[in-house]
């Protein structure tokens, strides 16, 4: 397990991983069998929701009626977003915590090239983001089957895979600004505010030539998880969010391979 | 083995090195003493490729140190730092397998050099590395700068933590390194640790290179004491170095 730094990434990260699976195990399967009691409620009450905040339950509320939409809205767009935060986490401490902690320094001294170290590093948490979404997947399977409904094999790969590639793309700002500054508060505030704000002009997105406007910003929007529990994925969007996952990518790899690095 | 020409670093206005040359022979040991804040450090960091110089070049093994030879040239060195940070959450045998095996020298030899290393300085390999103190972290990385038989060992204050008995030990070693041939630059301010290993002596203040001499220069300048009063030197040639005390101030 100690043969590499990509293994030895993994490996020390081995409980982080382990308690971010039981956790969105539990929290997905925990709102999964929630379905159709929400189901019940939004038949009936969804019109008295303001109408500037039904978006926030997918497409005027008319997602929760089954139980792919259920998945889309709520187990993607919303529990979801615990992915998003062990993404942002992960990526801003991988390599910007090591060197925090004088840990990357020792590493420095070995014989492996920078842009080695930030590769295995990065392709660690390349790994880990799609073990979790892995798991994910597994627990709307299991929540699925508690509750008697399907999802279907298609959907699910659709969803996982745009859900893997913008929660990698986040990781990879946050990682690669890590990298660049040498501070895991940099990457993590910096990212954490733009997921948080992306996610919301996205889930009002309906509202306003203003808030549609910003969402063109938001990676969210190229998500498009609604659509993508009843459409084929969207070739175009896949090339906004691979596109900036490659070029903070670089940019991260550049400004490391040639920065000072200092023991704090 | 180690050739240090022009060397500079500047950090804004600050001019941590001011153009340093030395060199450290192969079989040498050399002492690189200076107060807190000359720039002992800063050079160090410039040899590791930690940090690049502003001017100035480091050739190890005649081979220029740049960020693409780096990780070739890291292949002889050998490092220990003040304060040794190694992966937390690893037991002392991990985190000196890594190390191992980013060498590529992760061989039954170097096993048993990490066993017989860890008896001779009394280090605990089982204990994950949070769970130890600061001297006996320092151990771990002793071994891991040394396991695998570096020609050149860089040492930026590397007794700090350890008492005594390993203190006689660490002298020991560096003694065998020497006797097989191998370099080492060891940086301190606590003169008397190193004068025992040490061949010569860079004293560096304020930023230069302001003496380097043989021990035996040294002993011939003060052929009465038995023990060299090295802290009383360095003091002398701070005061000589007026600009050492006013950036110490700032």
């Amino acid at each position: 397990m100690l043969s590499n730094v990509f293994l030895k990434t993994l490996y020390e990260k081995r409980i982080a991983i382990i308690g971010w699976t039981i956790g969105i195990l539990l929290a997905i399967i925990g709102v999964g069998v929630m379905f159709p009691s929400i189901k019940e409620i939004f038949g009936s009450q969804m019109a008295q929701i303001p109408r500037e905040f039904q978006g926030w339950f997918g497409e005027n509320g008319s997602m929760m009626s089954s139980f792919k939409g259920y998945v889309a809205t709520e187990l993607v767009g919303n529990v979801g977003i615990m992915l998003v935060i062990q993404a942002i986490i992960f990526g801003s401490s991988l390599l910007a915590g090591d060197e925090e902690n004088n840990v990357l320094q020792p590493l420095l001294t070995l014989p492996i090239s920078r842009r080695n170290i930030y590769t295995q590093k990065w392709a660690a948490l390349a790994i880990i983001n799609l073990f979790l979404v892995i798991i994910w997947a597994i627990a709307v399977e299991i929540a699925a089957l508690l509750v008697h409904e399907t999802v279907g094999f298609n959907i699910l790969f659709r969803i996982g895979i745009v859900f893997f590639l913008t929660n990698l793309a986040l990781a990879t700002i946050a990682y690669s600004i890590g990298a660049m500054t040498g501070k895991r508060s940099a990457g993590g505030i910096f990212i954490g505010v733009y997921a948080f704000l992306a996610y919301f002009i996205n889930a009002l997105a309906g509202q306003g030539d203003v808030v549609k406007t910003l969402n063109q910003l938001s990676i969210f929007k190229y998500a498009g998880y609604i659509e993508l529990s009843s459409h084929t994925i969207l070739f175009g969007n896949i090339v906004v969010i691979v596109m900036v996952l490659i070029i903070f990518y670089v940019l991260g790899l550049l400004i490391f391979s040639r920065r000072d690095i200092q023991m704090n | 083995m180690l050739e240090i020409k022009n060397l500079s670093k500047r950090f804004g206005k600050f001019e941590a090195v001011k153009n340093a040359n030395f060199a450290v022979d192969r079989g040498e040991i050399v002492g690189f003493v200076g107060p807190n804040g000359a720039g002992k450090s800063t050079t160090i960091d410039m040899i590791l490729g930690l940090t690049k110089p502003e001017t100035g070049e480091i050739l190890i093994n005649s081979e220029v140190l740049t960020q693409k030879t780096a990780a070739k040239i890291h292949q002889k060195m050998g490092f220990l730092s003040t304060d040794m940070n190694l992966d937390r959450n690893l037991t002392g045998y991990e985190a000196l397998a890594f190390f191992a095996h980013l060498r590529g020298d992760w061989t039954p030899e170097v096993k048993n050099n990490i066993k017989k290393l860890a008896v001779e300085i009394n280090a605990n390999l089982n204990k994950k590395i949070k769970k130890l103190s600061r001297g006996n972290r320092q151990k771990i990385g002793l071994i891991a700068s040394i396991m695998n038989a570096p020609e050149l060992l860089v040492m930026d204050e590397p007794t700090s933590g350890f008492d005594p008995i390993v203190q006689s030990e660490f002298i020991r070693l560096l003694k065998a390194h020497k006797s097989q041939g191998g370099s080492a630059l060891i940086s301190s301010h606590n003169l008397s640790e190193i004068a025992e290993i040490c061949d010569r002596v860079i004293f560096i203040v304020g930023g230069k290179i302001v003496d380097n001499q043989s021990m035996d220069e040294l002993r011939e300048k003060a052929p009465k004491r038995e023990i060299i009063d090295l802290d009383a030197v360095l003091e002398k040639l701070v005061d000589k170095n007026p600009d050492q005390r006013v950036e110490e101030s700032k």
